[in-house]
């Protein structure tokens, strides 16, 4: 028998934040253990085939790519870690249709210079309010690289950086407003509000503003073969650099010992280590993996007092017709049945009128499908515990009735036939989802974010609740919530914070 | 910019801690109901008994499984018809897993499935001569995409079956049957006798009472007699039984579902409208047309898999999951036949044979050296990361 060795690092799943925990430690040399309950790496950053279609399990698209020539955060962590990765550029941030009396049909392109004028002329009005949300971007995106770096002083932060913590204490709606925007620009401005889960009136600007920055200044990007090549990427690069992934197994519990968690258990093993991070729920560790002793009432509270985001519903068409064929121009386009995007989180409630984003993937990486065919993926998005009182004998003709409606919204909305051209479909639930995830409710972000519950006091909370020594969480419910460039930061930050070394 | 303000944020502080506070301070339940379908729909595995083995034609058995009571299954999870379920054997040092297509109805806690015992074959030799009732397995979740999808075919399914490829079309039968939604299915069997006609009598039975929903057309290889169908499943009589719009599902051997794939193509159906059951265990290296012809006749394969280590002398005619099982190393697998993925692992050094990679791999697996293993066979000596099961028994460890 082998000994199993001592590690520095167990990182408890392969998602997005665990992959970029492990990679960045093992980048620093340190001893990394993966561990996976899975069969693959990548979490949600993953593909599926069906028949001559390879699926993308849930990118939409990356933020803070960039160019080779201006990289941004992401590109730069893949880089820094020995990866090579080729990404396709998307050229327009999001198509946004709303139906009804004073819908609209705006497509905003990835580019500060030409989006005012789109924007002037969906709303004529808005360029003065454009300026003074660009100023705010800018102090966000300067801010941040000031904030990171550690060494701030609050009269620096106060005098320089005044609309950062402004949009930090603000919601989104509060911050568009306030600078002018009409209900409609705000609409239209407001249309990524289902990547952050968040309501418009809820939703930290801070939050929303920096995703909105990092898709703008450094254009959204996907990878040439899915997300799940980021997934492979890292871990292959983890384990050229020693690291070790195990599939298939499944952390039962956590050994704590003298005030500190130093060891994991796996079947009848435990395998020790200096340091755990966990890429699961702090709610499911604290209560499944931990004793009762090592978890304080003040980080039960905590999880009481917060509320899960939002759940997914997808529909994975593989169609027999190009896009062309279809009709379709655009990749990413939102589809709501409300102008005001706080009726629109209302909304998510009902599926008829809930909000529905089409992909089409072929419409920013033509060769993604053979010839004559093409892919979509039709997403709806819907609040933690919307069950709709369906069972479990009924779950199938249910999950089929859902998707049904979610093809007919699309092709009544955007005026094409869908449903004569499906070749393949798979149509994945909440259920779905937390059958791959593990999260509660199979939900791909973390906790809602709330005013009290946002990004920066978030951060500022840091050390105060970090309860238990020896155990660091990251992915969607930590600091900078959800997405692939917060997952992938919120784990390099975490190893970098644990391990020393800069990024 | 009057109405907000940088002070606002002086209050967030204080409104968390006050919220915190009032929160509970009891240890979450965790107990949300897409999670629970989750875990019933897919547990990870199910303990099962054989509650009943019935003898069918054509060397076949017919095994009903029971939820394993001491074993703390009490459920089983339900499946659709056309899904399979993974079947774990021990034999001697050997550790593997087969597939079996579940050919009972879908409602009720019962599993049941049909082996064809082969001449020569490990696992189902080893089933006919030891599953008795009592019989205590351990199997998979329903897996497999091979199953009818209302928002994507058509209201005719033309199943077509050769030999013990029947077995899931017999669910789908019971299921189609069971139902009144306008669906139809006509069931074109390929056998070689009439005695080789394995759940012949049940679809028969289903047929009669389906009200025109099921027929069924029996072709015999081996046999011709006046009234009835002989020779091969081909292009003339494919179209016989097609309708103007159907949906053509077809399950047999790889030899037979090749020659079907033929014929489909010359009478210019879309791949919209057939589906392929994946076709068994890979044969030998050599069975490729395109294959290699000069292999050393054994190679090292150095396994790492969850930790430990492990070195197998490998034949490079067999796929390396084969290899790896009679070494008693028990690696995970699913369909067994390149598609599922379940075997993925990290190719680290050396050269393979993986002939349907294109057509089943993901491409970023192709891109980072990711092989299925269940499809792929060794030209070196290799370096390997697989995945285990994460209990059983273990093989024996080197190195």
């Amino acid at each position: 028998m082998q000994e199993t060795p001592h590690f520095d690092l167990i990182v408890i799943g392969a998602g997005n934040a665990g992959l970029a925990a492990a990679l960045t430690a093992a980048g620093l040399g340190k001893r990394v253990l993966v561990v996976e309950k899975n069969l693959y790496p990548g979490g949600s950053a993953a593909s599926f085939r069906r028949g001559r279609f390879e699926f993308e399990a849930s990118l939409h698209e990356i933020a803070c790519v960039g160019t080779p020539e201006n990289p941004g955060s992401v590109r730069k962590f893949f880089q820094a870690n020995g990866i090579r990765m080729e990404f396709v550029t998307i050229p327009e941030l999001f198509r946004s249709v709303v139906t009804g009396e004073d819908g609209y049909d705006v497509t905003l392109p990835a580019d500060p210079e030409k989006l005012p004028e789109v924007l002037e002329q969906a709303v004529p009005g808005s360029a003065a309010a454009f300026k003074r949300l660009i100023r705010i971007i800018q102090n966000i995106r300067k801010a941040s690289d000031y904030f990171g770096s550690g060494k701030q002083n609050k009269l620096t932060a106060v005098l320089k950086y005044r609309p950062f913590l402004t949009a930090s204490a603000h919601s989104l709606k509060e911050v568009l407003e306030s600078i002018g925007f009409s209900p409609k620009a705000q609409s239209i401005l407001a249309t990524y509000w289902p990547y952050l889960g968040s309501a418009f009136d809820e939703v930290d600007a801070l939050n929303y503003l920096g995703m909105l920055g990092g898709y703008l200044y450094t254009p959204p990007a996907i990878p040439k073969h899915r997300s799940f090549e980021l997934s492979c990427a890292i871990e292959h690069r983890i384990r050229e650099l020693g690291g070790e992934i195990w599939y298939n197994t499944k952390v039962d519990r956590l050994e704590y010992r003298n005030g500190r968690v130093c060891g994991a258990w796996v079947g009848d093993r435990c395998i020790w280590t200096d340091e755990v991070i966990a890429n699961v729920f702090p709610d499911i560790v604290y209560s499944q993996m931990l004793p009762k002793e090592a978890v304080p009432e003040q980080a039960v509270k905590l999880t009481n007092a917060r509320d899960y985001s939002l759940q997914f519903y997808t529909v994975y068409l593989g169609m027999n017709k190009g896009v062309d064929e279809l009709g379709v121009r655009d990749y990413t386009i939102f589809i709501n049945t409300a102008t005001d995007p706080v009726e629109q989180y209302r909304r998510m409630d009902d599926p008829e009128r809930a909000p529905l984003i089409a992909t089409f993937l072929n419409c920013a990486l033509p060769e993604a499908t053979p010839k004559g065919t093409s892919m979509a993926y039709l997403t709806m998005v819907r609040p933690a515990g919307a069950q709709d009182g369906i069972d479990a004998e009924h779950y199938r003709e249910w999950k089929e009735e859902l998707a049904s409606c979610m093809i007919r919204r699309t092709e009544q909305t955007l005026g094409i036939e869908i449903r004569p051209a499906i070749e393949e479909i798979e149509i994945c639930t909440p259920a779905t989802f937390a059958r791959y995830l593990g999260t509660p409710y199979g939900t791909p972000y973390g906790y809602l974010v709330r005013p009290w519950d946002g990004m920066t006091i978030r951060m500022m909370n840091r050390s105060r609740e970090s309860f238990v020594p020896g155990l660091s969480f990251v992915g969607a419910h930590g600091e900078m919530g959800d997405g692939y460039s917060s997952t992938y930061l919120s784990g390099q930050k975490k190893a970098l914070a644990l391990f020393g070394g800069k990024p | 910019m009057s109405r907000i303000g940088f002070q606002n944020f002086l209050k967030l502080q204080p409104l968390r801690e006050a919220k915190t506070a009032e929160a509970s301070g009891k240890m979450p339940e965790m107990d949300f109901f897409p999670n629970r379908l989750a875990a019933l729909r897919h547990p990870s595995r199910q303990f099962v008994t054989v509650s009943r083995v019935e003898a069918l034609t054509g060397n076949m058995n017919l095994y009903t499984l029971i939820p394993d009571a001491d074993k703390g299954q009490t459920q089983l999870a339900p499946f659709e018809p056309g899904q399979y379920i993974s079947v774990r054997f021990e034999i001697g040092e050997i550790r593997c897993s087969r597939p079996y297509s579940l050919c009972g109805s879908p409602s009720g806690n019962v599993y049941q499935i049909a082996v064809k015992a082969i001449p020569d074959g490990l696992c189902s030799v080893y089933a006919r001569d030891h599953w008795t009732v009592g019989t205590r397995l351990e199997i998979s979740a329903p897996e497999g995409t091979f199953v009818f999808q209302p928002l994507r075919d058509e209201k005719h399914i033309l199943a077509i079956a050769g030999g013990s490829g029947i077995t899931p079309f017999v669910s789908m039968a019971m299921d189609i049957t069971g139902r009144n939604d306008g669906r139809t299915m006509t069931v074109l069997y390929g056998c070689r006798t009439p005695r080789d006609r394995a759940f012949g009598d049940v679809l028969d039975a289903l047929c009669s009472a389906s009200d025109g929903r099921l027929r069924t057309v029996y072709v015999f290889s081996e046999e011709s007699r006046p009234g009835q169908r002989s020779g091969f499943i081909d292009e003339s009589v494919i179209r016989e039984s097609l309708q103007e719009h159907s949906s053509v599902f077809v399950s047999g051997p790889r030899k037979m579902i090749e020659s079907v794939r033929g014929a489909l193509q010359k009478i210019g159906l879309e791949r919209k409208y057939t589906r392929m059951e994946v076709p068994g265990e890979a044969g030998r290296l050599e069975t490729y047309p395109d294959a290699p012809g000069e292999v050393p006749e054994k190679v090292t394969l150095t396994v790492r898999m969850q930790g430990k280590v492990y070195t197998v002398r490998a034949d490079p005619q067999a796929t390396i999951l084969r290899s790896l099982e009679n070494a008693g190393i028990a690696v995970v697998s699913g369909c067994r036949s390149g598609v599922c993925g379940f075997c993925r692992s990290s190719l680290r050094s050396g050269n393979v044979f993986a002939p349907n990679q294109k057509e089943h791999e993901r491409e970023a697996d192709i891109l980072y050296n990711q092989i299925h293993l269940c499809e792929t066979y060794p030209l070196t000596d290799l370096e390997l990361d697989v995945t285990g099961y994460p209990s059983g028994k273990e093989g024996k460890q080197n190195g």
